[in-house]
């Protein structure tokens, strides 16, 4: 009787597992954006997963090494990763056939203080890099000195490779396409449950997206193939840092970052004004080896410096006007420096 | 008539009186069953009709020509892709802008034509309707990215919306063509194993019928004083003719099936050279994408690499290969002169480009060559074989008749 009822328990258990199994094998598959009668970017797909832990805040993110008044270069040049499709930040320029926007600025002054003689754009080589964190592999494997693109400085990120000081804030909003009447489709992320949104693979931006809930997310390689999915309607935003999204603004007729307030008080610390559209705080900076302390307080001592902040000024002024952030980063006090969670 | 075991006798009378009581019944279960099995052969001998005929000459040219046509679409995509993407290495101002532009519109016209070219053939249409509205899905991507390029503050989307496009026709367009003429070689292969089985089937049939009939005329034959049924002989006669039919054309069947093998072979070997033009594409593609309208520089050289074979260069390709890898150099490291002279040795005249004009001529000699194994193999192939189902049908039905009027006879003699 006892060995028929431990059989029976047997039986059901291995019932039980291998319905679930079944259930589960039957699931269906998540929805894919292939039609063969519409184009669509390389490598975009239904992201269906990711991280939910939140951001590692052991840190000071806008913290870095103290600054260095001098630097002696190993070579006549430095390799910049950059990203060739940001507009506002590090973009190709088919007619000078060379990189421009506010990071190529900041770097130019870096090249420039480092060679006072001769263009800084002679001593310096551009590759490009994928977006966020994507760009960190090459910078370790010494195929570039500095990151340049659009990139968040995390505490989790500062476990891979060093961050400059902070050179730009900024935080994560949307762009959608607007109504007849010029309004936005959707005026926040919240409006956008269920819908999808797009965000570029490895960035901070998709990582918030998950962790934002209820949205549908689309990874892609590149951001900015975000926006010509936007355009040919196969999504319903983009989503990234607000300096991105005004160069991809400035690109198209039909888009809008909306303003509506995301009563994000913590995302909105570093924007100027309200109402404050930002879901999240991200703070801008170049990443570096985080043994090549030397270039590193460099930099720090270039964007401390007066031509520091005047470049800085002037190319906000240009490739940033709209940008609602509290103006140039404050560097630390000297007691305040380095925190990085170096490995 | 009196049947030799129908006498009545005693004891072997009774054995005899049962034997008598059952072979009516089994004239008429035989005689059932040889009528079927020469209906049987009858119907095969139809059915074969069009499995022989799709192992002639005609067959294999029109699958040939198929291929052809297929190689030609994927040819000219390819060149549309190369010539749309070089139109956004220089900016819509330059000189040379003008005279890119119009290369792609040629290209486009000749993709035009090609399709047209197909469509005469009937084989393939709903492949060829769906690449038609295909190709008109990448244009519109690409008008969209010229009508940006203009502007040169929005080239960066320009640049995205050429990407995509390259995209679609590689991974859709060409992969549409290519399925065009791995159809063509799918249906050869099937026309040769299905005139493998009809073969079989036909020959087999009559022998089945020859079998029957002669276990008959020798179980009838020692009941009835060892003579002949006229019938059944008559039978086995025609019988005999449909096998004569078949193996007079079976060396037919054998040589048409081993030739389209060959043929087939052929044209393969110049499908997988045209997979290499496609590749050689691809890689000036590339090169356009990484110098140009691409936005990740990196993931194009690697393509690059991997469709011009870089890892193991020979020929005209590794030349190729160093000349580009020289051009990314001088472009990534280059002052602004540098710059331009990079774009300009991938642009057409420069000696990126003469390289790329050596290595596909060398791949079109060796399409040549093989087109020319191609058309000796079609020459050999034999012609439509003779039309033997017909006349086999209609004798196997005769030899049915036949087969059923001598066990009537028989019957009739019992009863």
């Amino acid at each position: 009787m006892r060995n028929r009822r431990a059989l029976a328990g047997f039986a059901t258990v291995l019932a039980l597992v291998l319905g679930v199994g079944v259930l589960g094998g039957c699931a269906g598959p998540e929805p894919t954006l292939d039609d063969p009668l519409a184009a669509l970017p390389a490598g975009a797909v239904f992201a269906s997963a990711g991280p939910t832990a939140a951001e590692d805040t052991s840190c000071d993110p806008r913290r870095s090494l103290p600054a260095i008044a001098s630097y002696r270069p190993q070579s006549g040049f430095l390799t910049i990763g950059v990203d060739q499709a940001d507009a506002t930040m590090s973009h190709w320029d088919p007619v000078t056939q060379t990189f421009a926007g506010f990071n190529i600025d900041l770097v130019k002054q870096i090249a420039q203080s480092i060679w006072p003689d001769g263009h800084p754009l002679d001593h310096l080589h551009f590759v490009v890099v994928p977006p966020g964190a994507g760009g960190f592999d090459a910078l370790l494997r010494h195929e570039v000195d500095i990151v340049a693109t659009s990139l968040t400085a995390t505490c989790s990120r500062g476990k891979r490779v060093a961050f400059s000081d902070d050179t730009l804030d900024s935080g994560q909003s949307i762009l959608v396409r607007k109504d007849a009447s010029g309004a936005p489709r959707f005026d926040s992320l919240a409006a956008l449950r269920g819908q999808r949104v797009c965000a570029a693979a490895d960035t901070t931006s998709i990582d918030n997206l998950f962790n934002f809930g209820g949205l549908r997310v689309v990874r892609v390689d590149n951001v900015i193939d975000c926006l010509v999915m936007l355009e040919q309607d196969q999504v319903a935003a983009v989503s990234t840092d607000h300096n991105i999204l005004l160069g991809f603004q400035g690109m198209t007729d039909d888009t809008i970052v909306p303003d509506t307030p995301s009563n994000d008080r913590a995302a909105c610390s570093h924007h100027d004004a309200t109402p404050c559209p930002w879901v999240s705080d991200e703070p801008h900076a170049f990443a570096l080896r985080p043994d090549d302390t030397q270039l590193l307080g460099f930099i720090n001592h270039v964007l401390e410096s007066p031509a520091g902040r005047t470049a800085w000024t002037a190319s906000h002024d240009r490739w940033l006007p709209e940008h609602h952030d509290d103006g140039d980063p404050q560097p630390p006090p000297p007691y305040q420096s380095t925190t990085w969670p170096f490995p | 008539m009196i049947d030799a075991i129908s006498m009545p006798s005693d004891g072997v009378g009774h054995r005899a009186g049962r034997i008598s009581g059952r072979s009516p019944t089994l004239i008429t279960v035989f005689g059932a069953g040889i009528g079927i099995l020469a209906v049987l052969t009858a119907f095969v001998a139809m059915l074969s009709i069009d499995p022989s005929e799709a192992l002639g000459r005609q067959s294999a040219v029109d699958a040939t020509e198929a291929s052809a046509d297929a190689r030609l679409i994927y040819s000219r995509l390819a060149d549309v892709d190369s010539d749309a993407n070089a139109m956004f290495l220089v900016p819509a101002s330059a000189p040379a802008s003008a005279t890119l532009r119009d290369s792609y519109q040629d290209a486009i016209a000749a993709v035009a034509n090609a399709i047209n070219q197909s469509v005469r053939h009937e084989r393939g249409s709903d492949r060829i309707g769906t690449i038609s509205t295909e190709f008109q899905v990448y244009q519109s991507v690409i008008a969209k990215a010229l009508r940006l390029n203009s502007d040169a503050t929005r080239d960066v989307l320009a640049a995205a919306y050429a990407h995509e496009a390259s995209d679609y026709l590689r991974g859709t367009l060409l992969a549409s063509a290519q399925r065009m003429w791995q159809d063509e070689s799918r249906r050869v292969d099937q026309a040769r194993s299905r005139g493998r089985w009809w073969l079989a089937v036909s020959v087999a049939m009559p022998l089945v019928d020859l079998a029957a009939l002669i276990v008959l005329q020798r179980w009838l034959w020692r009941r009835t004083h060892r003579r002949l049924n006229p019938g059944l002989l008559a039978a086995t006669t025609l019988v005999l003719a449909v096998l004569v039919l078949y193996l007079t054309v079976a060396s037919h069947w054998s040589t048409a099936s081993g030739r389209l093998q060959a043929t087939e072979t052929a044209v393969r070997a110049e499908n997988a050279t045209q997979i290499q033009v496609g590749d050689l594409v691809a890689a000036r593609a590339e090169v356009y994408l990484a110098m140009g309208a691409g936005v990740d520089t990196t993931v194009h050289e690697a393509n690059f690499e991997r469709y011009a074979h870089c890892d193991r260069p020979s020929g005209a390709y590794r030349t190729l290969c160093q000349d580009q890898r020289g051009a990314w150099d001088q472009q990534q490291n280059g002052n602004a002169a540098q710059r331009s002279g990079a774009i300009a040795r991938v642009l057409p005249g420069g000696l990126v480009d003469q390289d790329f004009t050596a290595v596909s001529r060398s791949l079109q000699r060796t399409i040549d060559a093989q087109d020319v194994v191609t058309r000796s193999a079609l020459s050999r192939m034999p012609g439509a074989p003779p039309a033997v189902g017909g006349p086999a049908s209609l004798l196997a039905v005769l030899a049915a008749a036949g087969a059923v009027l001598g066990l009537w006879i028989r019957l009739t003699d019992y009863r």
